[in-house]
């Protein structure tokens, strides 16, 4: 089974968010913050990342590009899920190693959508 | 409602539109009806129908057989029919334009739009002169031919099979909406055409023909119907392509499966059907 590391600071949209992943046979993992989710994926990298943006601590910004960083590792699926939906900001993720985009509100088809994108559905 | 009402509607969607309803439709039909009714400010559903019964106002049936029409789409829908467009089909299409011909695609059945923008944004990506390359979009629903001419779509329809680059590309934000580029605009003719009528205004050289989920919702006749017609408006070496469900076999042998693409036919005569008289304008495109 593929793995999925969620990141957000709502427990409401980790859950929702678990749930959806699981409904396409992902095994999830947690974490509040970025730097939360750096930790666990130095410890073992998952193949999917579900990331917000704005979070205390660290950033989902700053974390893609502190995993980007990393060398000689398999580098997982970072996608974005986040309220953050300006071009700018959109590209910005995308220039920083971003392979997919979800602006919030999000739901299982389009869930489904990014995932058929990136290839691991 | 009641189910003498009910096989009515099915009857008058059927013989305006050739769609098929099934069985257990009841609910969506009351639910998609009571939209009309609104519209028309009619009583109650008994009053619409009974209107319906007796010399109906045209606008009437077209609202209501529009009320019934699937709509659901989105960009790139099932992902493999574009791929094998961008990476098999497109290339030899565009060489051919070199040799002075525009490459004409059909998508029929559009809805929304998102058929045809996708094949928009493929050719867009692949050779930089679009605007010789001709798209003709055609629907049944003039409500959804307006949505797909003005090229705006929400959020949640953007995050529907489309890319996050290809939004970037080919986008532009407005408000909470996302604008589509003028220049892909340009490259398509939206029309109204129901494939129950006549065909014989359309042109009868398309090169790649996308009818995908649509023959579905019609009888067998019709579907076979609708096929032959198909047949008879693509080049020799022309490509029709279907949706997942949906297969040609049995209903004509005017088309072939191609092996290792699935959902992919081409015509197997060459020989050309009447096509009506020659001094006729060919429809959306310049002939």
């Amino acid at each position: 089974m593929k793995s999925c590391l969620i990141v957000d600071d709502s427990k409401v949209v980790r859950m929702v968010a678990r749930k959806i992943m699981e409904g396409f046979d992902f095994v999830t993992n947690e974490a509040e913050d970025g730097q939360q989710a750096l930790d666990q994926c130095r410890a073992k990298m998952p193949d999917l990342v579900l990331l917000d943006w704005k979070m205390p601590v660290m950033s989902g910004l700053d974390f893609l590009k502190e995993v980007r960083a990393i060398p000689d590792i398999e580098q997982p699926v970072v996608m974005f899920c986040t309220t953050e939906n300006d071009v700018e900001q959109i590209q910005l993720a995308i220039d920083a190693g971003a392979n997919e985009y979800i602006m919030k509100p999000f739901d299982s088809e389009i869930v489904e959508s990014k995932l058929l994108q990136v290839g691991l559905i | 409602m009641n189910i003498k009402d009910y096989y009515f509607v099915a009857d008058l969607l059927h013989e305006h539109s050739g769609l098929v309803l099934g069985e257990d439709k009841a609910y969506l039909v009351q639910s998609r009806l009571a939209t009309v009714m609104r519209k028309w400010t009619f009583a109650d559903l008994e009053v619409l129908v009974a209107t319906l019964r007796h010399e109906p106002p045209e606008d009437l049936i077209a609202d209501v057989v529009e009320s019934m029409v699937t709509t659901d789409t989105f960009f790139f829908r099932d992902k493999s029919p574009f791929d094998h467009f961008r990476q098999v089909d497109l290339p030899g299409l565009l060489s051919q334009r070199q040799q002075g011909r525009a490459p004409r695609l059909w998508s029929a059945g559009c809805a929304s739009g998102q058929e045809a923008y996708s094949l928009a944004m493929i050719v867009s990506e692949t050779c930089a002169d679009e605007d010789k390359v001709e798209i003709l979009a055609t629907d049944l629903s003039r409500q959804c031919l307006a949505k797909a001419s003005s090229g705006i779509y929400t959020q949640f329809e953007v995050q529907r099979g489309l890319p996050i680059t290809s939004l970037l590309a080919h986008f532009h934000q407005v408000g909470d909406k996302w604008q589509i580029d003028e220049g892909l605009q340009r490259m398509i003719t939206f029309e109204h055409f129901n494939l129950l009528s006549s065909f014989e205004k359309l042109p009868t050289d398309f090169d790649a023909v996308f009818c995908r989920n649509v023959l579905k919702f019609f009888d067998r006749l019709t579907r076979a119907r609708i096929l032959e017609a198909i047949a008879d408006r693509l080049v020799p070496e022309g490509r029709l392509y279907l949706g997942h469900e949906e297969i040609a076999e049995g209903l004509t042998d005017r088309l072939v499966a191609l092996p290792n693409a699935h959902g992919v036919y081409a015509p197997v005569s060459e020989q050309r059907h009447s096509t009506g008289p020659a001094d006729q304008p060919a429809m959306g495109l310049a002939s």
